[in-house]
């Protein structure tokens, strides 16, 4: 192909030769009046407002697309650009190559003459004349080509410009352009993503451009179809677009998103890929949708299934392992306008030669497949980094850079419960999920339909906007309970009343001297605070890896951490009067502590307690009888902890007045989350303390168990705003990833709204509520503290899971090396955090919360590694029972 | 003597639990109310953990959802079969929060105006909870909207302040628990609710107001009623048809009503 360029130009010499016959150049100039829309602060205004300059193009036609829009109307699709939000519109003057002419220019001035929108005159400018004449038209901006003029010609042009107060925008195509200018002060730059020898786009080229021109205000153009490749261009500062916005098939809502969906914060994407059924191929299905022709792929798709089917804008035709044939064949055949492709499979030349918009993949073996990559930077559209082996559903085997500079849609692993790690990647834009949004072995609209929730809330603004000087500390315990979109107040009307005083109380103890110090007082004199923090050297030596250190929650009177908010609870139920006391307990740590609490204060207490729960934790209905509570077995449902936090509401639904429900985890109706919460830090404040008596610093990373959340809320909550410690909750892995088989909220359940607060639940499709499973009782629960899902989503917290097996071996392994033993639920923290600990270096500190201690568990691990000795002691209890009996 | 601001007729709102025992047996037994003289239907879609009843609704509940697998969608097929033969009976529909939200509130509102549903009795759903904040993550569910509401369920407890906010919303029908009890429960009617129902008429004189919870004799929906327009039934109905004595109870009940719309008018 001829240069295109060349042909212009030639063409442009003609055109100016005609302009001097037609006008008088003394006369255009001296009647040429100054403009008074000012671009440059148009642009600094919206730079500080962090919104994008947007550009708006009239365009008839155009070399590389032909005809667009012969005969249309100028001041119907101005007017239409002006409603939507376009910063400055944008004519073409150009007749021979874009349909353009003058008088279009003139036509959208009149439109704008009364409005703040500013009027561009595109074209391509080789002499002044051409620049009187449009601002004689009602331009306020020109655009000059550096491809076409010398540096010094840009400067002269430039000065031209702005005797008359016109804006410049330099457009330059390349690096030996950008560095050619790289002494002048053009303060605004049009990158344009157009290859002018081949005219064909690639998005990237902006981006790599823009890190060159920092300093610089950078506006990209060509080649931006729609709203997800704003999402590719990050460096920008505004966008100038023609045919994608001619072209949006809707020019109703369609123009408007064009404009709205950009506001400059990360808006992440979502390509679903390996869709093979005609019923998930449709634009909505998500933001990209991959259609799979990979020889060696489980979820290659049977081209017959295209032949009859429209495709959508978004569809990406995914080669791994074609030959280039086959690929050149495919994408004859079908009009996709977005290919994928892998960087072992094809050449930067091959890529170039390539039509449709290009998503290119990498499979990250090792490093020199990251520095192949630059090889493509300017040819591409986007980059995805895989896993080692594509579509395998196994994580990174590489580490990614988190400065990683090109944007990227990571692959690999991904799933709707570990999203929050895309938030590690400076320039990660979004996610391509193909094996996470499978249910055995096939694409599920509900698992896609739960990473577009998830991925919905990192896109909320009521998530990520939080003030940059507001501590996550203060949110979460000034938030009226709301925690992004998370946590609330949904119970019925009747409880109302109580929730709300107990709200207005806990608002009045935050910052109450004298409550506080009881509060503590208690705490050190009653429960035997603080608890110690323990090193772990034997250990930590044995894995040779990081230090670790424990923090020995368990050595709290009843056992176990829950007794803080116990204590903190039940005196604020003093302070209200409340003289009898309801609570729910699964294992019946919270109604052991809460019972010993109430026995302490003098007030009166019920606890209720699934059947199931009491008959296997009979030693902790026996302490809470000895202790003066009533227990109250729960004949409902399952008959476990689920079925004792409803009966224990039903019972504050019949004495709304005089009762105080005693809640045991940081999950409910406000202000419980916030609350327990608050009773809880203590943990996590104590171990900022001892680590620094320890080691002088803080840890690197602190982990817990999660069931309801209280401990690890306890644990985190004092390090939430030291983003350099990495925290971590472990969830109940159970038997497996089958409904029922595991407590693994944040991994594998889905949103809801139960038990009073929104947040993520494990449940069936059709919003029932799921049964769990898992060792250890206290993790035995089907929602998850709606400050932990919001945190999940933030990425501040991460989450993972262990299995009941994985416990019950981290149980033996502290008790052997080093002398403790923990309770089966904080021993899924210790499970994660030994494997973690081996991998990290010796310079490295990571805390674990022992919650609470083993010896309630003594059936259930006496079970697993000694079951003939449990079965000798029962016969001998037996035994002597029978003996007993007979004397009575 | 009839008096002007309130509604004249009287009549029996009666639940049943879709699904239970079996999806066209609950759909046969509403027929049995409308046929008795029932006003007002109130189909509750039955969830696996309700929250708010007691034992013969929290059991037909999981019987529905364990036994008979009740999707929501055959609950709207249920409702859509009762429409086409009884086009003018009112009908209630009653869910938990969370079943309507994995339907898609937005989806599942517009199904009931499709059905003709003017009332969704959502227990655990405040009707003044920041429903766009949430539910917009899964779509709108816009009940205030077009002819669908949700029915404030509130107890003598409620505050004077609240009251006041919920009645200005103008709300058609306000649905009081008769005491502090789940459902199910040993009757009584709690004093308090004479202040609350005559601050209502007052300020919203076309509401209709309706008493339940507990009630399961003629004399007790006498005593409602002398009171509320409407008396609603539950548990004991349910509990009657599994004896097999719905028609004479249903019949005692109706015939209460019928007195205390003679004595109104």
């Amino acid at each position: 192909m001829a240069n295109i360029l060349d042909n212009i130009v030639r063409q442009k010499r003609e055109e100016i030769k005609t302009l001097y016959r037609q006008y008088d150049f003394n006369r255009l100039k001296s009647e040429a009046a100054a403009t008074e829309k000012n671009f440059y602060a148009a642009l600094a205004t919206a730079k500080k407002a962090g919104e994008p300059f947007f550009i708006a193009e009239f365009k008839r036609k155009s070399p590389s697309q032909g005809w667009i829009s012969e005969n249309g109307s100028v001041a119907t699709q101005v007017r239409k650009y002006e409603d939507d939000g376009a910063c400055a519109v944008s004519v073409l003057t150009d007749t021979d190559f874009f349909g353009g002419t003058y008088e279009d220019l003139k036509e959208a001035a009149t439109v704008l003459k009364d409005s703040p929108v500013l009027l561009l005159q595109k074209d391509f400018i080789l002499d002044p004349i051409q620049i009187y004449l449009a601002r004689s038209c009602g331009a306020d901006i020109i655009l000059l080509i550096a491809a076409i003029l010398e540096p010094l010609q840009l400067e002269a042009l430039r000065a031209v410009a702005s005797n008359l107060k016109m804006g410049v925008i330099v457009e330059v195509h390349d690096e030996p352009e950008l560095h050619a200018i790289r002494h002048f002060d053009f303060p605004v730059l049009g990158i344009n993503n157009r290859d002018l020898k081949t005219f064909r786009t690639a998005l990237n080229r902006s981006n790599v451009l823009a890190r060159k021109a920092a300093g610089r205000f950078i506006i990209a153009e060509s080649g931006i179809l729609d709203y997800r490749d704003f999402q590719s261009i990050l460096k920008a500062d505004g966008f100038l677009i023609g045919t994608g916005l001619m072209q949006a098939p809707d020019r109703g809502t369609g123009f408007r998103s064009f404009f709205k969906t950009h506001t400059g914060r990360p808006h992440y994407l979502f390509k679903a890929c390996g869709i093979r059924s005609a019923g998930f191929l449709k634009e909505e299905t998500a933001d990209f949708i991959g259609v799979n022709f990979s020889p060696l792929s489980k979820r290659k798709i049977d081209p017959a299934m295209l032949d009859n089917q429209a495709l959508p804008i978004n569809a990406v035709a995914v080669f791994y392992r074609n030959s280039e044939v086959e690929i050149r064949e495919t994408l004859e055949k079908y009009p996709f306008k977005r290919v994928q492709l892998y960087a072992g499979d094809v050449t930067p030349l091959f890529v170039q030669s390539l039509r449709p918009k290009v998503l290119l993949a990498c499979a990250l073996r090792d490093v020199s497949d990251l520095e192949r990559l630059n090889e493509f930077a300017n040819d591409v559209d986007l980059f995805i980094l895989d896993g080692a082996v594509p579509g395998s559903g196994n994580t990174m085997q590489v580490a990614i850079p988190a400065d990683f500079p090109h944007p990227f849609l990571l692959a690999g692993g991904l799933q709707a419960g570990n999203l929050g790690s895309i938030l590690a990647f400076e320039n990660c834009i979004g996610v391509d999920i193909a094996s996470g949004i499978e249910l055995t072995g096939e694409v599920d609209a509900g698992k896609i339909s739960d990473i577009k929730n998830r991925l919905a809330c990192m896109n909320d603004p009521q998530v990520v906007d939080k003030e940059d000087n507001t501590p996550l500390q203060d949110m979460i315990l000034t938030s009226g309970g709301w925690f992004g979109p998370y946590g609330g107040c949904f119970v019925p009307e009747v409880l109302l009343p109580g929730l709300e005083e107990i709200a207005r109380a806990f608002e009045e103890i935050k910052n109450d001297e004298q409550f506080l110090m009881e509060f503590h007082s208690v705490l050190n004199n009653f429960s035997g605070r603080p608890t110690a923090f323990t090193p772990l050297p034997r250990l930590s030596k044995k894995l040779g890896g990081a230090q670790i250190f424990l923090k020995n929650e368990g050595l709290n009177h009843t056992g176990a951490h829950k007794i803080n908010h116990c204590i903190g609870q039940a005196l604020l139920a003093k302070r209200l009067g409340k003289q009898r006391i309801i609570a729910e307990t699964g294992a019946g740590q919270h109604g052991y502590a809460t019972a010993a609490v109430c026995a302490r204060l003098g007030l009166d207490c019920t606890v209720y307690m699934g059947r199931k729960d009491y008959e296997r934790q009979r030693p902790n209905v026996y302490w809470m009888e000895l202790l003066g509570a009533r227990v109250v077995a729960v004949e409902d449902g399952a008959q476990t902890l689920n079925d004792a936090v409803i009966a224990a509401f039903k019972d504050w639904v019949q004495h709304p007045d005089d009762t105080y429900y005693l809640l045991g985890s940081a999950v409910g109706p406000h202000p419980y989350p916030a609350m327990n919460t608050f009773f809880q830090k203590i943990v996590g404040e104590e171990i900022k303390q001892q680590c620094a008596a320890a080691t002088g610093r803080l840890p690197d990373v602190c982990i817990a168990c999660v069931g309801g959340g209280s401990n690890a809320m306890g644990m985190f909550f004092d390090f939430l705003d030291n983003p350099e410690v990495v925290l971590i909750g472990v969830e109940a892995g159970g038997k497996g990833t089958m409904p029922g088989e595991h407590a693994a909220k944040i991994m594998h359940g889905r949103q809801g709204l139960f038990e009073g607060y929104f947040s993520y639940f494990l449940q069936d499709g059709d919003g029932n509520i799921a049964s769990t499973h898992s060792v250890s009782a206290g993790l035995d629960y089907c929602g998850v503290s709606p400050v932990l899902a919001w945190l999940a989503d933030l990425g501040r917290v991460r989450f993972e899971k262990e299995s009941d097996d994985e416990a019950l071996a981290a149980v033996q392994t502290l008790a052997r090396e080093e002398g403790i033993i923990p309770a089966l639920e904080s021993a899924h923290a210790f499970a994660f955090g030994f494997r973690l600990a081996a991998s990290l270096s010796p310079d490295k500190i990571v805390v674990i919360n022992a919650s609470g201690r083993g010896e309630k568990d003594l059936f259930i691990t006496m079970r697993h590694f000694q079951e003939d000795s449990l079965l000798a002691y029962a016969k001998h209890l037996l035994g002597t029972g029978s003996e007993v009996l007979a004397h009575v | 003597m009839k008096q002007t601001s309130m509604p004249a007729s009287k009549s029996l709102m009666a639940h049943l639990v879709l699904g239970y025992p079996t999806l066209a047996e609950s759909t046969r037994t509403a027929e049995v109310y409308i046929s008795a003289g029932c006003g007002i239907l109130e189909l509750q879609v039955p969830f696996s953990h309700p929250t708010a009843d007691g034992p013969v609704i929290t059991a037909a509940c999981r019987e529905a959802v364990e036994k008979q697998g009740v999707r929501v969608e055959d609950c709207i097929d249920a409702l859509k079969w009762l429409r086409g033969r009884h086009p003018e009976q009112e009908i209630m529909v009653m869910s938990y929060a969370n079943r309507i939200y994995a339907y898609g509130a937005q989806r599942f509102a517009g199904q009931m105006q499709d059905i003709g549903i003017k009332h969704l009795i959502v227990p655990d759903l405040p009707v003044d909870a920041p429903l766009s904040h949430l539910f917009s993550i899964g779509g709108n569910m816009d009940t205030r909207a077009e002819s669908v509401s949700l029915v404030p369920v509130i107890a003598a407890n409620i505050t004077p302040e609240r009251l006041q906010r919920l009645v200005r919303q103008a709300f058609g029908f306000f649905y009081l628990m008769s005491d502090f009890k789940i459902t199910g429960g040993q009757f009584s009617l709690h004093p308090g609710l004479l202040n609350i129902i005559s601050y209502i008429r007052r300020e919203n004189p076309s509401a209709r107001i309706g008493i339940g919870f507990g009630i399961s004799e003629p004399e007790q929906v006498r005593e409602v009623l002398k009171h509320a327009d409407v008396a609603i039934v539950g548990s004991s109905i349910i509990k009657a048809r599994s004896a097999g004595s719905l028609a004479e109870h249903l019949a005692s009940l109706l015939g209460a009503v019928q007195t205390s719309t003679n004595k109104s008018l």
